[in-house]
């Protein structure tokens, strides 16, 4: 038995892909946290490029902004885990959703890189008379990222596999 | 509205500042959205759940531009009126992705 079907016979994940209401329960509750946690990313990036929000010094966006990206996020993965897990067999063959996973991985890259430079030193960005360009780059890349992460995301339910 | 995050600015100007990007996106929304229904009308019209997402959609969009707007720019709204509007607000659009799932789930 390969390690994503053993995954799926665990009880209470079974009979959770098998019930009628709870799994779109669930990924109803996914997907609000992605309109949450994105709609804070993007807030943060936007204001990083200068687009809005510009009365507001960027320590105060991404600073007021981050409980609420760790709320929708935690909660994101927790639920995102539990849909994957349930039909490990469906997404271990899928490659929408290894593409997700390693976009997953860049995404934590990212987080290493820019943290320390950008994220955890917004009075020095405020400071500056112009936005540095690693702020810049760094919502950039976010940006493109996500976006990458939420496409993935939606690819994996409109792969059908090998028609053979 | 909730007093929950960027306390710094006043709800009027924090709704200045996302409006066009609410109604660029909006607009994008529709738009992809009327496509998908165009493509397979007689499936979603015979669905359970999507006549309730449209009516919400449509519930939350007057809501957002009238209710909303009115409450977001007033100067000095009181405390409890923001918050109510602001929950039913955020109630409302919760549920159309609700019912953007269950339109996928159900027949």
């Amino acid at each position: 038995m390969s390690i994503a079907q053993s995954l799926e016979s665990i009880g209470f994940l079974s009979d959770f892909s098998e019930s009628v209401l709870a799994y779109p329960i669930v990924l109803s509750i996914h997907l609000t946290c992605i309109a949450l946690f994105g709609g804070m990313i993007l807030a943060t990036d936007l204001r990083l490029l200068g687009f809005t929000y510009k009365s507001l010094t960027i320590t105060e966006v991404v600073t007021s902004l981050r409980p609420w990206k760790r709320v929708g996020g935690t909660i994101m993965i927790s639920m995102g885990l539990l849909l994957a897990a349930c039909e490990a067999g469906k997404y271990a063959p899928n490659p929408y959703f290894w593409t997700k996973m390693i976009t997953l991985g860049l995404i934590g890259v990212h987080a290493l890189i820019f943290r320390p430079i950008v994220y955890n030193q917004t009075e020095e960005l405020d400071r500056s008379p112009v936005i540095p360009t690693k702020a810049k780059v760094a919502a950039i890349l976010s940006l493109v990222l996500w976006t990458m992460m939420f496409t993935m995301g939606r690819m994996i339910a409109y792969w059908e596999g090998n028609e053979q | 509205m909730l007093n929950l995050g960027l306390r710094h600015e006043t709800a009027a100007r924090i709704l200045r500042y996302t409006e066009p990007w609410t109604v660029i996106a909006l607009v994008f929304v529709l738009f992809s959205g009327g496509m998908l229904f165009l493509s397979q009308v007689g499936i979603y019209l015979s669905n359970q759940a999507f006549p309730y997402k449209m009516y919400v959609l449509l519930a939350a969009l007057i809501y957002n531009f009238t209710v909303h707007r009115k409450v977001a720019t007033m100067e000095n709204p009181p405390p409890g009126l923001s918050k109510l509007v602001a929950i039913v607000s955020l109630l409302l659009w919760v549920s159309i992705v609700s019912g953007g799932i269950f339109t996928g789930f159900l027949e």
